[in-house]
């Protein structure tokens, strides 16, 4: 259907420069980057000259691979998760005993019969001003 | 030959396309379509998954401090199953379940009959076992016996705010909702699907877009803070177990409301159940009879009257009338409880003696139709309390043409209403002449973090300020003068109450001689109130009236809330700084 076109390997630009005005580490470093562009350039004319089915093979090769992937984090996040909200509805189990306790306190000290402990009701209750109320409350 | 080779490369990568298309749209069915159903069926093969445990929002009281209590939440333990297939020695299994769960398995027999039913593969035979319990027998290793992680509702108050708070049960279908009270009212905030997890992430984008973006799980589950205060509640409760054994009444209740807000601090009723054992509770005990029930309440419908009759002009605080003690309206007489006759007195004596002539004489001064108006703009329609099957009030003889109706309604009789709709209306006139929305829920902690406060401010404007504040004297009166002879007077808190006694109607429409309805109400400091409570109880034995059967309970609740929330005194000195 489609014929790979097969182009010429992109040769690196010729340079010229005189050893004596340039540093030769100078020199290295520009030959190296046109041969990486160069790659570059050789990788995407490759690309490009791919067929939409094999495109679309790639593609779905790395949705697989991908769905794969996002499958096994999201299941260890769900795991974890629950493993978290189980230990936060254990924590708040113990709290809720020791609610149940706390309210069971209160029930006591309300059901307390004060005059068969000895309590007596005051003879007299006067009223005095005072400068500020008690921060006993 | 290199074109027939391509024909045929194409042709089977069109064939695996195809195929792969196929997959996919199958994979769409599978996991999207029919995904519910698929997870449904693997849910099913276990015995019981994390999926499975049992999940629900917490309900909280609130103390004065602002402190969250539990009053709903959730209990952590294990269930024991057996495996009747794989049981070898039923008899060893029981007894060493019954040494950990002896209160939650069933008897020797059934325990041994269900072991015996060897086609089922899975019986629970005892539930709630604590967390030592469980890993005890889990240790044992007995063939055939399961013992697998439970959760269940909890009620960490037992039977506190019983009614209010409500149940959970199956209803009508497989899965645990809330039956009564806020657990009902609430139900769709408090449910948790339990499907909160990606356990597929493509699926819930497709088939849960609707929960992630527009109404997201997390932005309407959460808890609900209740305005109920615990230790208020602990003391209402005991002070209406109190009036009602020693009275032996059918049932006692009562409602404690901070007037300005409709915040509603304390509610009630005795007899009441436990939350957590419902093993001997009718279903008939889990209605709410501050909601669900109307009463005749009697004289304490006074003020309504009075506070109608004042914003309408009908009468004037000084305004007199002649009090005979008895007197005869189309054909029935209506008489003072105390049959006495007091002479040419004020609209003050009318609250302060709890006049049925003097209400009747306010009663024809308003007119039917003001009367009507007043009354069904109060009591025509609910309160909107955020609980469930609140019921209208019977007011229908304020449509008919004869007085005596008018007359009876204006001292409680022959109108019937709810209790929480009398406190809101008595509470109108605690609260300047306002009637507010009374609550039980003041914010939603969802799960996403947001708490989100709800919103009870409407109000309906009945009284002017100024007949509230008549009437609220006359009410004050009454509790410095009158009640128990003076005897609960405060000379540091002006305490404003009215006292109600009214007959139980018989099944044929009559009233009783000798049974009766008591009710009484305050709010405190009068002029500024903090809280208004209401409290009642029906059929009380060897009394008849309120002022002997509630009195003490009602002083103890004011006492108690005074000292509790330390409500500065609003009398007693001549300034408002205290002499030095």
């Amino acid at each position: 259907m489609f014929d790979i076109i097969r182009t010429a390997p992109v040769s690196a630009p010729s340079v010229r420069f005189t050893s004596a005005i340039r540093p030769p580490e100078r020199r290295t470093r520009s030959r190296k980057l046109a041969q990486m562009g160069g790659a570059f350039r050789t990788a995407l004319s490759r690309m490009t000259a791919l067929s939409p089915v094999k495109a679309a093979a790639v593609l779905v090769a790395f949705l697989a691979i991908a769905y794969i992937g996002l499958i096994a984090v999201v299941m260890s996040y769900a795991a974890s998760t629950i493993d978290f909200a189980q230990n936060v509805r254990n924590d708040e189990a113990h709290v809720s005993q020791l609610e149940a306790s706390y309210l069971n306190q209160i029930a006591s000290i309300t059901d307390t019969n004060y005059t068969a402990l000895g309590y007596v009701k005051p003879a007299v209750i006067a009223y005095v001003p005072s400068a500020q109320a008690t921060a006993l409350r | 030959m290199r074109a027939q080779f391509r024909f045929r490369i194409r042709l089977i990568l069109g064939g695996i396309i195809v195929l792969a298309l196929l997959v996919l749209l199958r994979l769409y069915f599978v996991q999207i379509v029919y995904g519910a159903d698929y997870s449904a069926k693997a849910d099913a093969q276990f015995t019981s998954g994390d999926s499975g445990l049992f999940d629900r929002g917490s309900i909280y009281f609130t103390r004065k401090d602002g402190t969250l209590i539990s009053a709903a939440t959730l209990a952590s333990g294990f269930l024991v199953a057996i495996n009747p297939q794989t049981l070898t020695n039923p008899e060893a299994a029981y007894q060493a379940i019954y040494q950990v769960a002896s209160s939650t398995m069933p008897a020797h027999g059934a325990f041994i009959a269900d072991a015996a039913k060897t086609q089922q593969v899975y019986i629970e035979v005892a539930h709630h076992l604590s967390d030592a319990a469980g890993t005890q027998l889990a240790q044992e290793n007995i063939p055939g016996v399961e013992v697998l992680r439970e959760r269940w509702r909890y009620y960490p108050g037992g039977d506190l705010a019983a009614h209010a708070i409500g149940v959970v049960g199956y209803g009508a279908g497989n899965t645990l909702t809330g039956q009564s009270g806020l657990e009902a009212e609430y139900n769709e905030t408090l449910t948790r699907n339990g499907n909160n997890l990606y356990k597929n992430f493509f699926a819930q984008i497709f088939s849960n877009l609707g929960n992630l973006l527009v109404n997201a799980r997390s932005a309407r589950e959460g808890d609900i803070i209740t305005t109920i205060e615990p230790e208020v509640e602990t003391r209402l409760v005991a002070d209406l177990a109190a009036a009602n054994s020693q009275y032996s009444s059918n049932t006692t209740g009562g409602i404690i409301m901070e007037p300005k807000t409709g915040a509603i601090i304390a509610l009630g009723t005795y007899p009441t159940f436990n939350l957590n054992d419902l093993t001997a509770t009718d279903s008939s005990q889990l209605a709410n009879p501050l909601v669900e029930h109307v009463y005749e309440f009697g004289s304490i419908m006074k003020p309504i009257t009075m506070a109608s009759a004042l914003t309408a002009g009908a009468v004037q605080p000084d305004t007199t009338y002649n009090d005979t003690g008895c007197i005869h309206v189309d054909g029935d007489r209506i008489c003072n409880w105390n049959y006495h006759a007091y002479g040419v007195i004020p609209m003050l004596d009318i609250i302060k003696y709890s006049l049925n002539v003097g209400a009747s004489f306010v009663a024809e001064q308003l007119g039917q139709d003001r009367f009507r108006q007043y009354f069904t703009k109060i009591f025509g329609t609910k309160t909107g309390i955020d609980l469930p099957n609140e019921t209208d009030a019977l007011i229908s003889n304020l449509y008919k043409p004869q007085q005596i109706y008018y007359d009876t309604a204006s001292f409680g009789e022959g109108i019937a209403v709810t209790p929480i709709q009398m406190i809101r209306a008595l509470g109108a006139v605690a609260n300047g002449g306002t009637m507010v929305t009374p609550h039980l829920v003041s914010a939603i902690q969802l799960d996403n973090g947001v708490t989100r406060t709800l919103d009870w401010s409407k109000t309906v404007p009945i009284f002017t300020p100024a007949a509230a504040r008549e009437t609220t004297v006359m009410m004050d009166a009454l509790w410095d003068d009158e009640l128990a002879g003076g005897k609960v007077k405060i000379p540091t808190m002006s305490v404003a109450a009215k006292t109600g006694t009214a007959q139980l109607p018989t099944p044929t429409g009559t009233y009783y001689n000798n049974r009766f309805l008591d009710s009484e109400v305050a709010f405190f400091p009068s002029f500024n109130p903090r809280f208004i409570i209401l409290l009642y109880t029906v059929d009380p034995k060897h009394t008849i009236y309120a002022a002997d059967s509630l009195t003490p309970a009602l002083n103890d609740l004011v006492h108690f809330l005074i000292d509790y929330y330390a409500v500065p005194p609003d009398r007693g000195f001549a300034t408002s700084t205290p002499p030095s």
